[in-house]
């Protein structure tokens, strides 16, 4: 379960008070972190890891040692450009992620390998959020989860439904391969064949361009 | 001269992926195999690619939590950063504030030195030697004729004298200075 720093906004007069309160917190503690402090400095990173982990690195990078590299990279860059973040009335979080972000576009660059986002993406990504109004944490931790599932959901429909099928059972839900099987009424040995096609078409769909659809 | 075996694939075999139920070539069994071992074993190495793609496919529909000990290491890591970026600023400051207190202090100094030396008693305040008669370098009567040159002589010496001992006055070193200093050394 990835914690929630800050109460939703809008929730009611009490949750908009207690939001205003952990902001203000959070904001005493970038504060005591810029001017040297290393408790608070602890404190911020302690609270917003989990979910930079689980929300933005681990999906965009599709693997758990990249991940954990690239949280370790994000700390580091976070201790020395802390001076420069100045305050925005939605937290520590976004500015967080964005470091994350740029983080993660260096390491699918040097990695090469096939996920369900690619450098460009994240790039893409990085350039909205300059333009954008931030939003907070667990507005952005909700819409980065729906993000990965709604993009795992587009490269499914595009391929073979029995390919989906196969995916979806075997990989989704971890079923064990014998019991994929024999849903889908074949032998195993069949299904390893399946299951082969099924992650080559995935790779194509994923690898296709943006400009390949138009 | 032609041959009835099929040409050699240039590149890697494409499996038939808009047809499930094509037959299966041999190089299909065998890449469908290394995905079943690639995927019963993450950490077989060489690391299966399909594999792989797979596995971000399941880590981006359910991701896995953080493992505290990580999370820890990786504060650790990051706060030993802090440490250092922060001692070197720190240093830095430190340097910096004590320079600029040595700068001030010596800035201080200097000023004290020109504004708080004695200042030099304006010359009504010194007493200094008047202008008086050159009658008193003479105790005899001077002849008609002659003589004249080496009495001239004696007044620019006694002049001089006088105007020497006007400036030690002036310099806090006069006459009166040097009897008081020659008074104190001999107490």
């Amino acid at each position: 379960m990835v914690r929630r720093m800050l109460p939703k906004a809008g929730e009611s007069a009490d949750g908009d008070r207690a939001r205003a309160a952990a902001l203000d917190a959070e904001r005493a503690l970038v504060e005591r972190a810029q001017s040297g402090d290393r408790k608070a400095m602890g404190e911020l990173l302690h609270r917003h890891g989990p979910a930079l982990y689980a929300t933005v690195l681990l999906p965009r990078l599709g693997n758990e040692a990249a991940a954990k590299d690239a949280l370790s990279e994000t700390y580091a860059k976070v201790v020395e450009r802390i001076d420069r973040f100045r305050w925005q009335n939605v937290g520590f979080y976004p500015w967080l992620r964005t470091v994350a972000l740029r983080v993660a576009i260096d390491s699918l660059r040097a990695r090469k390998r096939t996920v369900l986002w690619e450098a460009e993406d994240l790039e893409r990504e990085v350039n909205a959020n300059e333009s954008a109004t931030p939003v907070d944490q667990a507005v952005q931790e909700r819409r980065d989860r729906e993000e990965a599932k709604a993009r795992l959901a587009a490269a499914l429909d595009a391929i073979h439904p029995r390919y989906a099928r196969a995916l979806k059972l075997r990989v989704l839900e971890e079923r064990p391969r014998e019991e994929v099987a024999a849903e889908l009424g074949v032998t195993p040995a069949t299904f390893d064949v399946l299951l082969h096609r099924a992650t080559a078409a995935l790779r194509k769909v994923l690898q296709k361009e943006p400009s390949d659809d138009k | 001269m032609t041959s009835d075996r099929p040409p050699a694939p240039r590149g890697p075999v494409q499996p038939p992926i808009d047809d499930p139920d094509a037959p299966p070539s041999a190089e299909e069994l065998a890449a469908a195999e290394q995905l079943r071992l690639g995927l019963e074993d993450p950490g077989r190495r060489p690391a299966n690619e399909d594999a792989e793609l797979l596995r971000a496919a399941a880590l981006a529909h359910r991701p896995t939590e953080l493992d505290p000990a990580v999370q820890r290491a990786a504060e650790e890591a990051a706060l030993a950063k802090f440490d250092k970026i922060h001692a070197r600023r720190t240093g830095g400051i430190v340097i910096r504030l004590t320079f600029g207190v040595g700068v001030a202090f010596a800035a201080a100094a200097a000023l004290l030195l020109t504004l708080g030396r004695p200042a030099q008693k304006p010359a009504a305040e010194v007493e200094l030697v008047r202008v008086h008669s050159t009658q008193e370098l003479f105790s005899h009567q001077f002849e008609p004729q002659g003589g004249e040159s080496a009495r001239i002589d004696r007044i620019a010496v006694a002049r001089a004298a006088d105007l020497r001992e006007n400036h030690f006055a002036r310099w806090g070193v006069g006459a009166k200075e040097r009897d008081k200093e020659r008074d104190w050394g001999r107490r």
